[in-house]
């Protein structure tokens, strides 16, 4: 906690110096609370749940063609990430530079929405989706280089990136359970990940948006017996035999509809573990659609559906304890003002051979 | 009978015309201005709109800096007209944008002749403001002149 009051402080402490001085940074930032209550699980599920969800502050600026970006969440009640950091140089449209912690340019939702959850459409993000220290299973986040753009064609507009960084490697912190971790200020293998991505927004249907991306890396776990000890003694269970040392590409499609009041997205991800130490492929994919109606301005129903299929034996799942799911969420957005929103969900969610039911209920505001 | 019917059509004809010279008259015209060293002479509507929306942000090796005016009405009319959004939705839009890119939005300025004023002082600076107000005006360039009606 003192940690986080430390942070609070300088950071206030800059946004203030800044105003008062002939250049202002301007403190922005997301707050939300929710309650969850399940009809399965532990006691604190089923007795519902009232949570403070993350405190994002943020930063930016642009200097003539120079930008900064930082962005720093408090989740958990005593969990400070700084999740993104980076410079930034904007040479023209077609082509823009960014060096440091960044969203992998992963898919849409994984650029477009990022920790406050009020610019996002739904309570959640589809589980497939969710951050490294959230049991997420794509590395969300890296620490590199990236070089992207954009330009009109006649066929279209046309945005493209290209990144380098530290790969993500598999860490069991304090002995918790193994997560995915994006190696901010070291690598732990040689093998540099890479991404690319491409998307066209043609000129001949307005509000449609297509796009592919790739993601190739080398993931290694890190203390690995360590983690499986502490895996075992958390379920109760031998989860795996060996360690992770995995090739892996992820091929992303990623597609998105505007039309009138009515919206539409959907991704699909595949994912290829080859396993080093016994030369096997694994093939994994997940996949969500989802569609929301805006009434008004204020009032917006939503579905998503949320699908993802694991291979079992594949150490990089086994180790990250992932099992399949299927999730199928109904919810209303009401936008209190284009700053903040509730929104109610009703859940069905199928996870590794067991079913229930979630309700849940969110506020989030944009300061 | 039919002399009345015709009297009618042509009374009611007339009104429509006169109703519609009269909004005609009424009707107000947005200018696109920039800096006199912008390196067009011209814009389109659609141009303006990515410029507005931070997806076009250089023309050529100028970093474009859009600007735009405090006044309610005339953002209210370039938003509807222009961008096909609703004020509103237009600064949700920034605030996603802000906190997806590190764009920041237009720079706002307190009224037209600020407007004016710092679009002919900013290196790539572009701005909206009624095109009465700029007449004759030689310190921008007036890029693309749109009508918003009433």
């Amino acid at each position: 906690m003192k940690r986080i009051a430390v942070i609070l402080i300088l950071l206030l402490t800059v946004s203030f110096l800044s105003f008062s001085g002939s250049h202002a940074f301007e403190l922005n930032g997301f707050a939300d609370v929710s309650f969850t209550k399940s009809t399965e699980g532990a006691d604190e599920f089923r007795n519902g749940d009232f949570a403070f969800g993350t405190l994002d502050l943020y930063l930016a600026e642009n200097l003539e063609n120079v930008e900064i970006l930082s962005e720093l969440v408090v989740e958990f009640g005593n969990v400070v990430d700084l999740e993104r950091l980076y410079l930034g140089y904007t040479f023209s449209d077609e082509l823009r530079i960014r060096i440091g912690r960044y969203h992998t340019p992963l898919g849409v939702w994984n650029t477009s929405y990022h920790h406050g959850v009020q610019l996002q459409p739904t309570i959640n993000r589809p589980v497939f989706l969710n951050f490294e220290d959230d049991a997420g299973i794509l590395p969300t986040h890296v620490v590199g280089a990236y070089l992207s753009g954009r330009t009109r064609t006649t066929a279209g507009v046309l945005e493209y990136g290209a990144m380098i960084g530290n790969g993500p490697r598999i860490t069991s912190e304090d002995g918790g359970t193994p997560v995915l971790n994006a190696n901010n200020t070291s690598d732990d293998n040689i093998g540099k990940a890479i991404a690319f991505h491409a998307a066209i927004s043609p000129a001949m249907v307005d509000g449609l948006k297509v796009g592919l991306s790739t993601h190739i890396t080398e993931v290694k776990s890190d203390d690995a017996a360590d983690a499986r000890a502490a895996l075992s003694d958390e379920v109760g269970t031998d989860i795996v035999n060996s360690t992770v040392s995995v090739d892996q590409i992820i091929y992303g499609a990623a597609i998105t509809y505007s039309t009138g009041n009515v919206d539409i997205a959907g991704e699909y991800f595949a994912i290829n573990d080859n396993d080093e130490l016994l030369d096997k492929d694994y093939n994994s994919n997940a996949y969500y659609g989802l569609i929301t109606y805006t009434f008004k301005e204020k009032w917006v129903p939503y579905l998503l559906y949320e699908k993802m299929s694991v291979k079992g034996d594949d150490p990089y799942f086994d180790f990250l304890n992932t099992k399949d799911i299927t999730k199928t969420t109904l919810g209303l957005r009401y936008n209190i003002t284009y700053r903040s929103s509730v929104k109610g969900e009703v859940r069905s969610v199928e996870k590794g051979g067991s079913d229930w039911n979630e309700f849940a209920v969110q506020w989030a505001l944009a300061f | 009978m039919n002399k009345a019917r015709f009297g009618i059509i042509v009374l009611l004809a007339l009104l429509l015309y006169v109703s519609n010279a009269f909004a005609n008259a009424y009707a107000r015209e947005l200018a696109i201005i920039s800096n006199r060293d912008y390196p067009l002479n011209t814009i389109t509507a659609a141009t303006v709109k990515e410029i507005y929306l931070g997806e076009k942000m250089s023309e050529g090796t100028i970093k474009v800096r859009p600007l735009e005016s405090k006044d309610e009405t005339i953002k209210k009319k370039f938003i509807e007209k222009i961008m096909g959004s609703t004020v509103d939705g237009y600064k949700a839009y920034w605030i996603k944008k802000f906190f997806q890119e590190g764009i920041t939005p237009p720079t706002t300025k307190a009224s037209s002749d600020e407007l004016i004023q710092a679009v002919n002082q900013t290196n790539g600076g572009i701005g909206y403001i009624w095109a009465d107000e700029v007449k004759g005006d030689s310190r921008v360039k007036v890029l693309l002149k749109i009508d918003v009606g009433n």
